[in-house]
C-alpha cells in the first residue's frame, strides 16, 4: 500500500488517545456521553482524514491524523458538553479549521499542526476584523470566547484578556 | 501567447513571482468544493475563509486556474474545470489586477495534470482571507444558495 493510499484509508479516530504534548485542561472533565459535540466531530474528522488527494481540485491532501487527534484535544480543553458543535473545514496541506458561527460572533481555529494554532475571534466588541491570537497548548482564551458567545446571562469577558 | 516559464528553485519548484504575461484584466479562477461551505448562525450557507487559504510552507500559494490561458488554448473554461475535477462544486473569479492591488502576486505554475495552473502569493492575513478576497471574488460557477462572504 502506498503512503497516499494509507493516508487516505478511512480509520476511526480513537476516543482514548493520550497526547504526548498535553493540552492544558480547563473546564470540566467530561465523559463521552456528556459531550454532544464529540460524535459528530469524530464523524467529520473521519471523513476529512479519508479525503482523496486532489480533493480541492488542485493538490490538496487529506487532513493528517495528527491534526485530527489534536482537534479532539483542543475541543476537550475548551468545550463544555452541551456547547455547539463546531464546523470543521479542511485545508490543502493536511491542516484544518474549527469554526463556530453563532448569533453573537464567530470563532475560527486554524490548526496548522499540533500545538500550532492561529485563533480568530469576532463579536460586536472587536470590530469586523476581529482579534487574532497564536496559540499552542493553552486554550483558556478559546474557552472564554465560547462562553462569551453562548451564555446570554453572563457579562461579556473582554476578548483581549491574556 | 503562451506564458513564459516561471522561475524555479534548484529543486525545480516554482518560486513566488508576479508573471508579466498575466494581464491585469485576466480572470483568475479559484475552484470551490462542498468542503469549503459552512453555515452561519442563521443557517445560511457561505464559503469558509479556508476557501481562500494558501498551501502551507514558505512558498505556498493559493492555487488557481488562469482563465485567459485556458481560453487561448481553445477550451471552454467552465468545461475544463468540470472535466478535470469532478470534485469541483463551483468556482469563483478574481481579476488579476484586483489581486495585485492588494499586494498579491499572480503567477504561472504549470502542473503535469494542469498546464493552466497558477498561484497567488502574498501575505494572507486573516483580513485578507475573511474580508478582502471574498469581496474581490464573484461567482464563476455559482453554487446555488451559497454566498461568497459573510457580508454578501
Amino acid at each position: 500500500m502506498t503512503s497516499a493510499q494509507t493516508r487516505s484509508r478511512p480509520m476511526p479516530i480513537k476516543k482514548d488517545i493520550v497526547s504526548e504534548a498535553p493540552v492544558t485542561p480547563v473546564g470540566y472533565l467530561m465523559t463521552d456521553s456528556g459531550q454532544k459535540w464529540r460524535e459528530p466531530v469524530i464523524r467529520r474528522l473521519n471523513d476529512l482524514v479519508a479525503l482523496q488527494p486532489g480533493w480541492d481540485g488542485y493538490d490538496g491532501v487529506p487532513v493528517t491524523f495528527e491534526n485530527a487527534y489534536f482537534v479532539i484535544r483542543v475541543l476537550e480543553a475548551c468545550c463544555y458538553g452541551d456547547d455547539p458543535t463546531p464546523q470543521i473545514v479542511p485545508g490543502a496541506s493536511g491542516d484544518l479549521q474549527i469554526e463556530w458561527h453563532l448569533e453573537r460572533g464567530d470563532i475560527e481555529l486554524h490548526i496548522l499542526g499540533p500545538n500550532d494554532v492561529h485563533a480568530w475571534y469576532v463579536d460586536e466588541n472587536t470590530g469586523f476584523d476581529g482579534e487574532e491570537v497564536p496559540l499552542t497548548n493553552d486554550f483558556n482564551m478559546v474557552l472564554r470566547w465560547i462562553r462569551n458567545l453562548t451564555e446570554p446571562t453572563r457579562a461579556t469577558v473582554p476578548a483581549a484578556s491574556r | 501567447m503562451p506564458l513564459s516559464q516561471p522561475p524555479r528553485d534548484e529543486h525545480g519548484k516554482v518560486m513566488p513571482h508576479d508573471h508579466e504575461g498575466i494581464d491585469s484584466t485576466n480572470g483568475i479562477i479559484r475552484r470551490i468544493t462542498d468542503q469549503h461551505i459552512v453555515e452561519d448562525a442563521q443557517g445560511r450557507k457561505r464559503l469558509s475563509s479556508m476557501a481562500f487559504n494558501p498551501s502551507s510552507g514558505p512558498q505556498g500559494g493559493m492555487s488557481v486556474d488562469l482563465q485567459a490561458q485556458i481560453e487561448e488554448a481553445g477550451l471552454n473554461c467552465r468545461e475544463f474545470i468540470n472535466t478535470t475535477t469532478p470534485q469541483c462544486t463551483g468556482a469563483v473569479r478574481f481579476q488579476a489586477g484586483a489581486l495585485r492591488g492588494e499586494n498579491l502576486q499572480v503567477g504561472f505554475s504549470p502542473l503535469p495534470t494542469n498546464p493552466y495552473h497558477g498561484e497567488v502569493w502574498g501575505n494572507f492575513t486573516d483580513a485578507m482571507k475573511r474580508r478582502i478576497l471574498p469581496s474581490l471574488a464573484s461567482w464563476f460557477m455559482e453554487i446555488e444558495g451559497v454566498s461568497i462572504s459573510a457580508r454578501s
